[in-house]
């Protein structure tokens, strides 16, 4: 078995980020930058970035430090690189060498990577099955691939980004945050999703955004607030968030 | 064949038609050399997997669990889709023969499953009020690696044989290749990022049921009838018509509205 220690592993990068951030609840952005410093530091990395896409194109949000920020400008520029094929495929892109062939399609990206000493870039995407909010990225300078401890940490971290990011989305009372998405695998709450972005013609993210949103106000888990939505006994409306 | 008068020799020819579990056998392994090319369906190739082993050994349903990078075992595709077998595999991320199997990488058996409460408190209720008597999962193994679980569950009167456990082995065999199939191995870490495509695929497709369940007024599980339908019509992934349904539906045209 690969990753039984997941729990732990969860429970002391969460802490290391909110001593990060000093605690107390800030923007998401400041949220997301602190994830950035303490991903990059764990996974032994030169620093780590985010990048979303929005409506307007691809936006970098947040980074450990201005190197970071600087590369992930360079694939917003470029349009191509780790971060955007993860997101738009789907799964992480884990390049254990930039110099590798495989990746000579990034014809912008990977030599300009490469000039600023980047070797090695592993993107995870930021998603919610097929809503897709961005994508972290972790820079190395040397080549070599991520421990399996690494990838799971990686992992870890695109969910607290994203998190942070549906946080972000929905007016929160401050100090509190919506329930995590970081439980295992619940259908309930993907069909809820899919029945109210229906129901009120909104997007996966803002439908998932809502259902948080209910939960956290009306005091309830979030597959039980998915419960409701799928038996019909709750239908969500303009006044819920 | 009542009393049809033939000659025997035609007759015997007649003969060497393929007994069902020979035909069954015969679509696995054309489904297998399909995961070779490049538009393949991994979660329909999957969802296949598991009729075929449902037919093939007699069970009532099988399902299919992967491993998440979190260790954590997430359902990815059954033999049928109804709420209540969703929950029976949900509910072993927690406990229960699949988690077992999974951990142990061992098979995990119950030849009675009303003897199992203290075993799977919560699991082995859920699976005897769906009419279930026993459970097998085989654990679905990569060289060191377990990935996750082929479950099997019969109603108490159909045991499985050695030979359907030995069919079922083998049909888990074949699930844990499908996962490299998809692009040439041509650098590590492909295993991650497979299961994770698979995974989200799932995520992708409860979505789309519940847009889809919502927008026609039917249930879930014929809303994944419709979507799988409507793929193999189309020659679309399923994961790509449930993306469809959510973020474009106009790609799907007739399913959505």
């Amino acid at each position: 078995m690969i990753w039984a220690d997941m729990a732990e592993r969860r429970a002391r990068l969460r802490a290391l980020v909110a001593a990060q951030k000093d605690g107390g609840g800030g923007p998401a952005s400041s949220l997301l930058s602190a994830i950035c410093v303490v991903a990059g530091r764990e996974l032994g990395a030169t620093g780590a970035g985010v990048i979303m896409m929005t409506e307007a194109g691809w936006r970098g949000v947040a980074a450990s430090g201005p190197f970071t920020e600087g590369l992930e400008e360079l694939q917003v520029l470029c349009g191509e690189g780790p971060c955007i094929d993860a997101l738009l495929l789907g799964h992480p892109i884990l390049v254990e060498d930039l110099e590798d062939r495989v990746w000579g399609d990034w014809t912008g990206y990977a030599p300009s990577a490469q000039a600023a000493g980047v070797r090695a870039v592993f993107a995870f995407p930021i998603q919610i099955g097929a809503a897709r909010l961005g994508a972290l990225d972790v820079y190395r300078p040397d080549p070599g691939p991520l421990t399996s401890g690494e990838l799971a940490d990686g992992l870890i971290f695109a969910d607290f980004a994203l998190n942070a990011l549906l946080d972000g989305q929905q007016s929160a009372p401050p100090g509190q945050s919506a329930p995590d998405l970081e439980d295992a695998f619940d259908y309930r709450i993907y069909q809820a999703q899919g029945m109210v972005s229906v129901q009120l013609t909104i997007g996966l993210v803002e439908a998932m955004s809502r259902l948080r949103a209910y939960a956290l106000v009306s005091q309830l888990r979030l597959g039980d607030v998915a419960d409701r939505i799928l038996s019909g006994t709750l239908q969500l409306d303009g006044d819920d968030s | 064949m009542t009393g049809a008068p033939t000659d025997s020799t035609l007759h015997s020819r007649e003969r060497i038609t393929m007994s069902p579990s020979t035909e069954a056998f015969a679509a696995v392994i054309a489904e297998v050399a399909d995961t070779l090319v490049d538009e393949f369906d991994l979660i329909d190739f999957l969802h296949s997997v598991t009729q075929h082993t449902a037919d093939l050994v007699g069970a009532a349903a099988v399902g299919l669990m992967l491993a998440d990078a979190g260790g954590d075992l997430q359902f990815v595709a059954a033999s049928q889709e109804a709420a209540e077998m969703l929950e029976i595999f949900q509910i072993q991320n927690r406990e229960g023969p699949c988690l077992e199997a999974f951990h142990t990488g061992t098979p995990v058996a119950s030849a009675d499953l009303t003897k199992e409460m203290v075993r799977w408190p919560r699991f082995a209720p859920l699976a005897t009020a769906a009419g279930f008597g026993t459970v097998q999962a085989m654990p679905m193994r990569l060289r060191d690696n377990t990935i996750g679980a082929l479950n099997v569950f019969t109603v108490t009167e159909r045991q499985l044989s050695v030979t359907d456990l030995a069919v079922v082995r083998a049909l888990a065999d074949v699930a844990t290749i499908s996962l490299l199939q998809e692009r040439a191995i041509q650098r590590g870490a492909l295993l991650a990022e497979q299961l994770q495509k698979a995974l989200t695929s799932r995520i992708i497709i409860e979505q789309a049921k519940g847009a889809l369940a919502q927008a026609r007024g039917i249930t879930a599980d014929d809303a994944f009838q419709r979507i799988r339908s409507h793929a193999r019509r189309h020659h679309l992934t399923i994961a790509d018509v449930a993306r469809m349904c959510v973020t474009d539906p106009s790609g799907v045209p007739g399913l959505m509205q």
